[in-house]
C-alpha cells in the first residue's frame, strides 16, 4: 500500500540531490517531456531519434515557444506545441528513509499493548500518507491552463530563459548526469 | 523485541527528520534587502549570459545598484569562476531566484504519530498493567450497528478455569431471523472457545426476559424506575435510572481494596408479588489488574504456577479465587421480618468491558415501598442500571448453534465444526474476529437473546511485568488474599485514574 500509494523519482540514481544541497546547486530539475509519437520527426538536434515519444534529462530553459532539455548529453529543442504532458523532480526526495521510518514506526506500535489497535492503523493511515506526499514533494507538473510552463521554468537551469548570446552548442550537461550516463557514480 | 523495535524507530525517525523541502521563489530587487535578513536562504542571481552568482548572504548597497555577498560564481555549466566575497550590479542580472529548504510536512506528521506511539510506549513500561484488553468480545447489532454487548468468560485465566458464562443480548436488535454475532480476539491473549451459542428466550408481549445468578430465565415486567438512590456521594438516581451507558462508579479505598460501600434504593410504589432487582453492571479495572499483578508476582514461572493449578484440583482452585471472592460481587440486601439487611442474591459478572444484566430475585415484603441495598467493594464496580421488575414465569430458552461461521469474509466450515463439537476448541490469536450466524425462531423480535459461551484464555506475559517476579508476593496473593489487598492498595490508587483513561480510550465506543 505504502508503495503504491508513492511515486517514484524518475531521474537515474544518484542525479537528483536532495533539497539542501539543490538549493545551493544551479542546475535545472529532471524533467520527462512526453510528445506527440511523430512531433519530432525531422529531428530538433543530431543524435535524437525521431520514433521516440518523449525526452527525459535536464530541464535547460524554457523560451516563449521552445523547451530545452539536456537529454543524455545532447541538448534537445522542444516545439512546445509537441508536447503533451510534462513533469519535472526538482529534488531527491528520499521518501525511502520516510518508508523506512513508516515500517518501523507501524512495527513499534507492538510496544504499546492493546492500543496498538489504535497506533498500528493511525501509523498506517499517517505514514502511508505521508510518505505518498513526501514522495510528491519534488514534482511540478505542466499545468492545464493558462501559462502552462510558469512553474516549471522557475526549475531550468536558466530560468529567465536561454541566454541570448549563448553558443547552444557549448550547454554541457552535468558532472552528474555524466557521472549517471558513464557509471562514474 | 518490543524496545528494539522503538528503538529502531526512533533511528529511523531521526534520520528521516533531516529531510527538507525545497521553497523557490523569485525576487525583484526591491525584495533582496528583506530576503537577506532572513537566515536560511540562499539567492541565485541569473545572470543574462547564463552564468549565476549563489549567495548565502547578501546585502545591496544604499542606492540599489550592486549586489555584495558571500558565495560562489559559476559558468553556465556551473563551473566554478569565482568564490568569497562577490560584489556585482544588479543590473547584470537577468533573475534573482531564492531557494529555501523548508522543514518537510510529512516529517511532522510522522513525528506526531512516533510521538503518541513513544507516550504509549512510556506509559506502557511504566504502568504495563494498564494496556491489556480481555477474553474475547462479542458485538451484535442494536439495529443500527454492531455494538459491544457480550464478554466471555472473563474470569477463566487458566485452563483449570475454564467456565460457562451467559451474557444477556439486551440491547440486540436483529432485523429478521439472521443475528450476526462478531467475536474478536482484540488482547495480547490465546483465547480458547469451546463454545458460543444463543440462547433465544420467548418473551411475551410487555415483558423482557432476566437471566439471574441462579441460572434460570424469568419474564418479569420492569417498574417504574428508583425513587430514591443514596449513595456514599450523594444522589445517585440520575446514573441508575435507564440503561443509558450513564454509570455511577466510585474510588478504590487507599488503604484497603476490599474495603466496601453501599447504596440505599427504594421504590415507592411497588404491587405485590414476587419481586427481583434488574442490575446491570461491570467491573471496574480492579479486577482485571489484580490478574495482572498476580501474573507479574509469577513471572517468568507463570506457566508452572497456572499448570500447577490444573493438577491441584479443586482446593487450589478455589485459593486461586481468593482476591476475587475478597472483593465480592454486587450483594443484594433486602431487609427480613426484623428489619435486619440480610443478603438476597448477588449479582455482578467478572469483566471491565462489557456490561451484563441480571436480575436478582427478592424476598416478598408485601405492598408498599420497596427498599434494597447494594453492597459492593468500593471502586471495583460500574453500575449502569437499577431497577424492580415484577417476575412472570420462568421460560426454557432455545439453545442455537452457529450455522454458519465466517472469517474474513469467507466461509470457515472447520472453525464452525470445532464449536460444534463440545470435545474440541476453536483457539484465537490477538486480531482474529470470526462472524458467527444464528438462524433465530420465526417472530424473532418475541425472543430475548442471551450469548452463552464457555471456555478460557491465556494471558500473553509482557516482559515488562517480570521485573516485579516474587513468588512470596504470589505466595501472599492465594493464601492471603485480604493481606495482599491492602498492601497492594496504595499501588493501584497511583494508577487508577491513568490505566482507566488509557484503557478505554483505546476500546470501545460505547460499552
Amino acid at each position: 500500500m505504502l508503495l503504491a500509494a508513492c511515486v517514484s523519482n524518475p531521474a537515474p540514481r544518484g542525479w537528483l540531490p536532495p533539497a539542501e544541497i539543490a538549493a545551493r546547486e544551479a542546475y535545472g530539475g529532471w524533467i520527462v517531456v512526453d510528445t506527440a509519437r511523430d512531433a519530432r520527426r525531422g529531428g530538433y538536434a543530431a543524435g535524437e531519434s525521431s520514433a521516440s515519444a518523449g525526452v527525459a534529462g535536464e530541464l535547460i530553459a524554457v523560451d516563449p515557444d521552445t523547451v530545452f532539455v539536456m537529454s543524455q548529453t545532447v541538448l534537445v529543442a522542444l516545439p512546445k506545441g509537441v508536447v503533451r504532458d510534462a513533469t519535472l523532480f526538482a529534488y531527491d526526495a528520499q521518501w525511502g528513509s520516510l518508508a523506512g521510518w513508516a515500517v518501523l514506526g507501524t512495527l513499534s506500535t507492538i510496544s504499546n499493548g492493546v492500543v496498538l489497535v489504535l497506533t498500528a492503523p493511525l501509523w498506517i493511515i499517517v505514514s502511508t500518507s505521508a510518505v505518498a506526499s513526501r514522495s510528491r514533494a519534488p514534482m511540478v507538473e505542466l499545468a492545464e491552463q493558462g501559462d502552462r510552463w510558469e512553474k516549471l521554468r522557475l526549475y531550468a537551469r536558466f530560468p529567465q530563459g536561454m541566454p541570448p548570446g549563448l553558443d547552444r552548442r557549448s550547454v554541457l550537461p552535468s558532472s552528474r548526469q555524466l557521472k549517471a550516463r558513464f557509471g562514474g557514480q | 523485541m518490543t524496545r528494539r523495535a522503538v528503538a529502531f524507530a526512533l533511528v529511523a525517525g531521526l534520520t528521516a527528520c533531516a529531510l527538507k523541502n525545497l521553497e523557490r521563489t523569485t525576487l525583484s530587487p526591491r525584495e533582496l534587502t528583506a530576503a537577506g535578513q532572513r537566515p536560511g536562504g540562499y539567492l541565485k542571481a541569473h545572470l543574462k549570459d547564463g552564468g549565476v552568482y549563489v549567495l548565502e548572504g547578501w546585502r545591496v548597497d544604499s542606492a540599489g545598484a550592486v549586489l555584495t555577498g558571500k558565495g560562489r560564481q559559476l559558468d553556465p555549466n556551473r563551473g566554478l569562476v569565482r568564490e568569497g566575497e562577490l560584489s556585482f550590479p544588479v543590473s547584470s542580472v537577468a533573475l534573482f531566484e531564492l531557494d529555501r529548504p523548508t522543514g518537510s510536512g510529512a516529517v511532522a506528521a510522522l513525528g506526531v504519530v512516533s510521538g503518541i506511539t513513544i507516550g504509549v510506549a512510556v506509559y506502557c513500561a511504566t504502568n504495563p498493567k494498564a494496556c491489556f484488553g480481555s477474553c474475547p468480545t462479542f458485538y451484535v447489532t442494536d439495529g443500527e450497528r454492531p455494538i459491544l454487548q457480550a464478554e466471555g468468560f472473563s474470569a477463566s485465566i487458566a485452563p483449570a478455569l475454564e467456565a460457562r458464562d451467559v451474557d444477556a443480548l439486551y440491547r440486540a436488535a436483529p432485523r429478521g431471523r439472521d443475528l450476526e454475532v462478531r467475536m474478536t480476539n482484540e488482547a495480547l491473549e490465546t483465547h480458547v472457545v469451546r463454545y458460543v451459542r444463543v440462547l433465544a428466550a420467548p418473551r411475551p408481549p410487555g415483558t423482557r426476559v432476566f437471566s439471574t445468578p441462579g441460572d434460570r430465565f424469568v419474564t418479569a415486567w420492569l417498574l417504574p424506575a428508583v425513587d430514591a438512590c443514596l449513595a456514599p456521594e450523594g444522589d445517585c438516581r440520575a446514573a441508575l435510572r435507564a440503561f443509558d451507558g450513564v454509570e455511577r462508579s466510585s474510588q478504590a479505598d487507599s488503604t484497603d481494596l476490599a474495603a466496601k460501600e453501599t447504596l440505599d434504593l427504594e421504590f415507592a410504589n411497588a404491587p405485590p408479588g414476587p419481586r427481583g432487582l434488574v442490575v446491570a453492571s461491570r467491573q471496574t479495572l480492579m479486577t482485571t489488574y489484580l490478574v495482572y499483578q498476580a501474573l507479574a508476582y509469577m513471572g517468568g514461572s507463570a506457566v508452572e504456577w497456572l499448570a500447577a493449578l490444573g493438577r491441584a484440583g479443586a482446593p487450589a482452585i478455589a485459593r486461586a479465587r481468593g482476591v476475587g471472592d475478597a472483593l465480592g460481587t454486587i450483594e443484594v440486601l433486602a431487609r427480613d421480618e426484623h428489619g435486619e439487611w440480610v443478603v438476597a442474591g448477588r449479582t455482578g459478572e467478572t469483566g471491565p468491558i462489557a456490561t451484563d444484566v441480571k436480575l436478582v430475585p427478592l424476598p416478598d415484603s408485601g405492598a408498599g415501598p420497596v427498599r434494597v441495598r447494594l453492597r459492593m467493594t468500593e471502586g471495583a464496580w460500574r453500575l449502569d442500571w437499577v431497577a424492580l421488575a415484577s417476575e412472570g414465569p420462568e421460560v426454557a430458552p432455545l439453545r442455537l448453534e452457529p450455522v454458519r461461521v465466517l472469517r474474513n469474509g469467507n466461509d470457515d466450515e472447520p472453525a464452525r465444526r470445532l464449536l460444534l463439537d463440545s470435545a474440541s476448541v476453536l483457539a484465537t490469536l490477538p486480531g482474529d474476529a470470526y462472524t458467527l450466524l444464528y438462524r433465530l425462531p420465526e417472530d424473532a423480535d418475541r425472543y430475548e437473546l442471551f450469548l452463552e459461551s464457555r471456555g478460557y484464555y491465556l494471558e500473553w506475559m509482557r516482559s515488562e511485568w517480570l521485573a516485579e517476579e516474587d513468588h512470596g508476593r504470589a505466595a501472599e496473593m492465594l493464601l492471603d488474599p485480604h493481606e495482599a489487598l491492602r498492601r497492594l492498595a496504595p499501588a493501584y490508587k497511583r494508577q487508577e485514574a491513568g490505566m482507566d483513561s488509557v484503557f478505554w480510550r483505546s476500546r470501545y465506543a460505547r460499552p
